[in-house]
């Protein structure tokens, strides 16, 4: 089959009036919780989760990206207009968006960031759609020691990316393949830290892991601090950018799209780090640096554009290797499993409509999101008067059902509860939980692919350094890892860190 | 105390603990791994990195390091804890007094008390999240919810 025969299969799909309706649901959540901040993508994600099990598993992943990228458009708004980021990777638009909103030209930075992130979503689109196949079928030739070395260099450079200590993410890693052994070992039929729970035989459910990690830990976060909303701007006007507008824009946009895709294909890279990259690109490459952090378009096109097309890059491992990028796929790693698929190189060919519908209805989203951020903008606004105290109780309460509904069981209350708390404790402490839900989801894989591994070389390691891909893997992981700790490169590493840190 | 040292040392101990358990389980041998083989891997590098992280802990300089109370100091912490407990007092509530009335207390409780918004929104809100929350699980997704002993 070839690409247009590929591309008809995916819009029949993606056209069924249910996949469109839930391809709508799917972006107008995304942009509400890009809009309103104290939930992120990955909690909102996995909060909804059980609503995709009465769902077929195309439809599911259709609304769940939908509502991954959908967080991306919406995130810009509130970085504009409030000042403060609705989503991570919207801090950078930010300090030039914001800029822009206090001095009357909200329009215009509302307008640039929602086109900016059009082009880019369209442009790692049509990446997705070419680089895939290709990639999948190399990664058919991957055995156990392949997939084994894969993971770990997954991990590592996870880990490298990460905005804290890289020693403290490496053990979050270690504590995510912890977690993700509890219950019957699928090899020997032995339960595991089950501490005769029936309901742990199962193992620990995604959802209340994720759901507390991310969704219940957030709201204590949350509630310890008054959360100031105030929406500077309350009537945008002139959304459509000017000629001048779009001469300063166009090249970063397609900057920002182009670095946001590679590096949306990197583990843990995403939409964040690559913001940050295009921002601080097109400050090097501009002709006025200056009026960078005082309202420069391209200061809010490059970014905008960088992590959108990032968040459609961040497909690719999924899709063809079955390997999560970053927190958010892993939960789409879990919600195919739990659908009874698995991603990787076969998937192309086995499910070829979930795979194709699910990046044909991109671009019907994608077109969905522009209407729904332009045009209604004014409802976007109106929403952000929303107070958290009224906010929070909701998600609370939809958290709370919907880990109940799962397996109509209190045992998954209790759980998510419990990692709720320790994910408030990690946060607290400086540990980042997108590790450890991530190798959570790969531990599993992980397990399956070692012992396979061992078993074929008769108990010898040497399986992974004498096979050439699986030790280019290594070999990458162990010079990340080296890497890290040569006090140069550390120095310069914890430069990045800081100045991101410095900027959110 | 020292925010970094006492993180620490709760992951060595849950390393500690990840080995102890996965001897337990049988760590098999390199030829045939066992169910508690990756678990012994994953234990001991969690117990390792807590490890370095404890030991970087003694270097730099005292003063500058975070200590424990530093770490909830200005944030009205018992917010958290009453939400925690909140949602303790739901689970243990939820399958005898059923989905409508734990959820309405729930709420209320949250949005009156906790938060101190107006009567009218405590209840209105509440009414309506809950109501759509029903039609969603129970009419659309067929999904049962519990009814409690008052039967509904």
């Amino acid at each position: 089959m070839d690409l247009a025969d590929n591309l008809i299969t995916g819009f029949s799909v993606a056209l069924q009036p249910h996949n469109i309706f839930f391809c709508f649901i799917g972006v107008l959540i995304g942009t509400l919780i890009g809009v309103l901040p104290g939930i992120g993508p990955v909690g909102a994600m996995s909060i909804l989760l059980p609503i995709t099990f009465g769902i077929s598993p195309v439809t599911a992943i259709i609304m769940l990206s939908g509502i991954y990228y959908g967080a991306q458009y919406g995130g810009s708004t509130t970085s504009i207009l409030v000042g403060i980021p609705g989503e991570a990777a919207s801090v950078v638009t930010m300090l030039d968006g914001h800029q822009m909103a206090l001095k009357g030209r909200a329009g215009p930075a509302l307008g640039i960031a929602a086109f900016g992130s059009f082009i880019a979503g369209t442009i790692g689109i049509i990446g997705l759609m070419l680089l895939a196949p290709p990639l999948a079928s190399i990664a058919l030739r991957f055995g156990p020691p392949e997939y084994f070395a894969l993971m770990i260099m997954g991990l590592v450079i996870l880990t490298y990316l990460a905005q804290k200590s890289m020693a403290k993410s490496l053990m979050m890693a270690g504590v995510g393949v912890l977690a993700g052994v509890v219950g019957l070992d699928t090899m020997t039929g032995l339960p595991r830290f089950t501490f005769g729970i029936p309901d742990l035989l199962d193992g620990i459910g995604i959802a209340p892991l994720a759901m507390g990690l991310f969704g219940v830990s957030e709201i204590l976060l949350n509630v310890e601090k008054t959360i100031k909303q105030g929406v500077v701007v309350s009537q945008v006007k002139n959304l459509l950018p000017s000629r001048q507008d779009w001469k300063e824009s166009f090249a970063p946009i397609m900057r920002g799209s182009f670095l946001g895709f590679l590096l949306g294909i990197l583990p843990g890279g995403g939409a964040v780090l690559s913001s940050f990259i295009s921002y601080s690109t097109e400050k090097r490459v501009s002709k006025t640096p200056e009026k960078f952090g005082h309202g420069a378009i391209a200061g809010v096109a490059g970014p905008e554009a960088a992590n959108n097309a990032a968040a459609q890059a961040a497909f690719i491992p999924l899709l063809t290797l079955g390997i999560p990028a970053n927190a958010v796929m892993g939960i789409l790693l879990g919600a195919l499993m739990i659908h009874g698929i698995t991603p990787g190189p076969l998937m192309i060919q086995k499910n070829p409509e979930l795979f194709w519908g699910t990046v044909t209805s991109m671009y019907i989203g994608n077109a969905m999101l522009l209407v729904l951020n332009l045009p209604l903008i004014g409802l976007w606004v109106r929403l952000l008067r929303v107070r958290y105290a009224v906010l929070f109780p909701l998600i609370l309460f939809i958290a709370l059902i919907g880990a109940y509904v799962i397996n109509g069981s209190e045992m998954d209350l209790y759980l998510m509860l419990f990692f709720g708390v320790v994910g408030y404790l990690m946060r607290k402490f400086d540990y980042e939980p997108a590790p450890l839900i991530l190798a959570y989801v790969l531990s599993p894989i992980l397990e399956d692919s070692l012992r396979q591994s061992l078993i074929i070389s008769g108990g010898s390691m040497g399986i992974f350094v004498s096979r050439p891909i699986a030790a280019g893997f290594l070999f990458i992981a162990l010079m990340l890892l080296i890497s890290a700790v040569l006090p140069a490169i550390r120095k310069k590493r914890n430069a990045l860190v800081a100045s991101a840190d410095e900027n959110a | 105390m020292n925010a970094e040292r006492v993180g620490s040392l709760v992951w060595l101990l849950l390393g500690a603990a990840a080995v102890y358990g996965a001897l337990d389980l049988g760590i098999g041998t390199m030829g045939a791994p066992g169910s508690g083989f990756l678990t012994c891997v994953a234990g001991s590098f969690v117990a390792l990195m807590a490890l370095m992280i404890f030991i970087q802990s003694f270097k730099g300089d005292p003063a500058a390091q975070t200590r424990v109370a530093d770490l909830w100091a200005g944030c009205n912490w018992w917010r958290a804890v009453a939400i925690s407990i909140l949602i303790i007092l739901f689970i243990l509530a939820f399958e005898t007094l059923g989905f409508f009335l734990c959820s309405f207390i729930l709420l209320l409780v949250i949005m009156r008390w906790l938060e101190g918004l107006s009567w009218k929104t405590s209840i209105l809100i509440p009414v309506i999240a809950i109501g759509c929350t029903y039609l969603l699980f129970k009419t659309i997704l067929k999904i049962s919810l519990p009814a409690g002993i008052f039967g509904f």
